[in-house]
């Protein structure tokens, strides 16, 4: 479901595809706090585009396959 | 409860403690200078780092970009209200009284409105810092 960015994400999907990936071992491959990653996946903070990317990257995908901008407003 | 939310929790609860205090001595010996000397109780807020450095000593990661975006936000709500309100008494008293009217202030009046003006700054600051975690901490 998009945040009020309209920003939806598919981090816990990709959690779950990646052997049950933690949010603690998410946070600390992205330099992050498991809190952050909470937040972030429950739509409630719209991340800067580094994390974004640092994110894609531990899933070994790119940016748009974890986020998708659903409205341009 | 994330570390910076339990510091801001530390700093709020120092700052209602002073607000008691303050008022204590207030209502015991009145508005003398000596009353301003509770506002020394605000010193303990500077032990809120000292808060999760468990964690920062194990490697975790204890402040992020989503905390630094909310003290930014917090900072700047605080500071606002702190404009609003300095604003308001600057003003006041000339549209009140006149702007011909001389004030004949005593130096231990400046400390006594200092003081108060700091820890409505530490309070808004902390108060927002909580709201915004509990809110998620979204960025806007």
């Amino acid at each position: 479901m998009p945040n009020k960015d309209g920003l939806s994400n598919r981090i816990r999907r990709l959690r779950f595809d990646h052997d049950e990936m933690t949010q603690q071992a998410l946070a600390e491959r992205t330099g992050v706090s498991r809190q952050t990653i909470i937040a972030i996946e429950s739509g409630k903070y719209t991340p800067s585009l580094v994390l974004g990317i640092r994110i894609a990257r531990v899933f070994g995908v790119s940016v748009e396959d974890v986020f998708e901008l659903v409205s341009e407003s | 409860m994330h570390i910076q939310e339990q510091r801001a929790w530390f700093v709020l609860i120092v700052m209602i403690l002073t607000l008691v205090l303050y008022g204590g001595t207030v209502a015991l010996i009145g508005f003398q200078p000596a009353a301003l000397a509770a506002f020394g109780f605000t010193g303990l807020a500077g032990g809120a780092p000292l808060i999760g450095r468990r964690d920062e000593k194990r490697g975790l990661v204890v402040s992020d970009e989503r905390d630094r975006e909310i003290s930014r936000q917090a900072v700047l709500v605080s500071f606002s209200i702190f404009w609003l309100v300095f604003i308001a008494a600057a003003l006041l008293p000339m549209f009140i009284l006149g702007t011909e009217t001389s004030l004949n202030l005593q130096a231990g009046t400046l400390p006594a409105v200092v003081f108060p003006a700091v820890v409505l700054v530490y309070l808004v600051q902390s108060l927002t810092t909580i709201v915004l975690y509990r809110r998620g901490g979204h960025a806007e």
